[in-house]
């Protein structure tokens, strides 16, 4: 048990992109899926002592460690690459800004690249989308507001100084 | 034989009839030099990397074949023609093999965003949606500024090709372009070119430039003057 949560541990640590559950399970070599997720929750208990540094985030695209939000204005300049490239960021500033909206007025504002910004927003559970005709109504989710430690979206746009219209 | 930039491309290309398992590193490395000279030739510049990771090819393949016992036993064997018989046989270095090396397993961590990151974000995408807008209209204002009607255009260019036929004699005759400019001014000379460019593609007429930067000159084609 104990060698199997170091291997899930050390899985996770090189891991360039989030682990299904079930990659998580070839990895380990288990064919159980609900031995897995005992394993996950488990290491994720483990993790959330004081005298750790990292977490077990989940989001649609599966698990990743992630270093917690306590640490992360000490040593981020120690880790030049972003969580999110500066389009996708400028994307999802701008759906969230105008939540619930239409996905054809991001594309307008964003350029065509919005579309896979937002595919990769969704996948990464910022971001949800529910067809609406011939477009797409994009919201952001719950993991949005724990990720920004923001309460609604309200204190997004408060803090929005420019009078700009965006849409 | 040239191979485009990146060097892993380049390599790809030079051992492209070859199995992944068994690359010739010896004819790797001379289609390479033959892939540098050419470039030489026309003076670009030596991807470096792909230098190193030729020679780090080369080494590998080296060290892989070379086996100290082999070698001695080939050096007892085979005779050594540059030997002088009363030489004294020198003492033969044995390197000491070092550990195997690991490769180091790291990942690369990513940064968690900040709430203040996403805010400039927003002043970012404003600014972005803003310089898209001014392209656009700038856009639009050159399509105007260059928007011809097709019958004008048709009409220009039968008035170009009659003045310059006017200008020329016999079929091996051509007129200097700077005669057809008549304002002598930069628009004019650039919408002249553009229309001489529309009668050679229509293979009206031939422009030459016998010399680098040297004058422009416009001949007829035959089959216009016959």
């Amino acid at each position: 048990m104990e060698e199997k949560k170091a291997k899930l541990e050390a899985a996770l640590f090189l891991s360039e992109d989030p682990l299904k559950r079930k990659e998580i399970a070839d990895v380990l070599n288990l064919g159980s899926i609900g031995y897995v997720d005992m394993l996950i929750q488990e290491f994720e208990e483990m993790l959330e002592e004081d005298n750790r540094g990292l977490e077990l985030v989940q989001g649609n695209e599966g698990y990743e460690l992630k270093v917690k939000k306590d640490h992360i204005d000490d040593v981020s300049h120690l880790a030049p690459h972003q969580d999110l490239n500066s389009g996708q960021l400028r994307t999802l500033s701008v759906i969230a800004y105008n939540a619930p909206v239409e996905q054809k007025h991001i594309v307008d504002v964003r350029g065509n690249r919005a579309y896979q910004h937002i595919k990769e927003l969704v996948n990464r559970g910022f971001v949800e989308k529910e067809k609406d005709g011939r477009t797409a109504i994009l919201d952001v989710t719950d993991y949005f507001l724990d990720y920004f430690e923001i309460d609604s979206l309200e204190e997004f746009r408060e803090g929005k100084e420019t009078e700009t219209e965006i849409l | 034989m040239i191979a485009e930039q990146p060097w892993e491309e380049t390599l790809e290309f030079l051992t492209a009839d070859m199995s992944p398992q068994e690359i010739d590193i010896a004819v790797l490395a001379e289609r390479y030099r033959k892939y540098i000279s050419e470039m030489q030739d026309y003076d670009f510049s030596v991807p470096a990397k792909a230098i190193r990771i030729c020679a780090a090819l080369l080494n590998m393949k080296a060290m892989a074949v070379y086996d100290p016992e082999e070698v001695k036993e080939d050096e007892d064997l085979e005779e050594n023609p540059m030997a002088f018989e009363d030489e004294e046989e020198e003492e033969s270095v044995e390197l000491e093999l070092g550990p195997e090396l690991d490769m180091p397993v790291k990942n690369k961590p990513k940064r968690r965003m900040r709430f203040e990151e996403l805010k400039e974000a927003l002043n970012d995408a404003l600014e972005v949606k803003e310089q898209r807008k001014e392209r656009q209209e700038r856009r639009m204002e050159m399509d105007q500024a260059f928007e011809m009607q097709e019958d004008d255009l048709t009409e220009k260019l039968d008035s170009l090709m009659n003045s310059i036929v006017s200008f020329v004699g016999s079929d091996d005759e051509k007129v200097e372009f700077d005669a057809l400019i008549e304002q002598k001014d930069r628009e004019e000379k650039i919408e002249k070119f553009k229309h001489v460019l529309h009668l050679e593609n229509d293979e009206q007429v031939r422009l030459i430039q016998e010399e680098f930067l040297g004058d422009l000159h416009v001949r007829p084609e035959e089959k216009v003057n016959n």
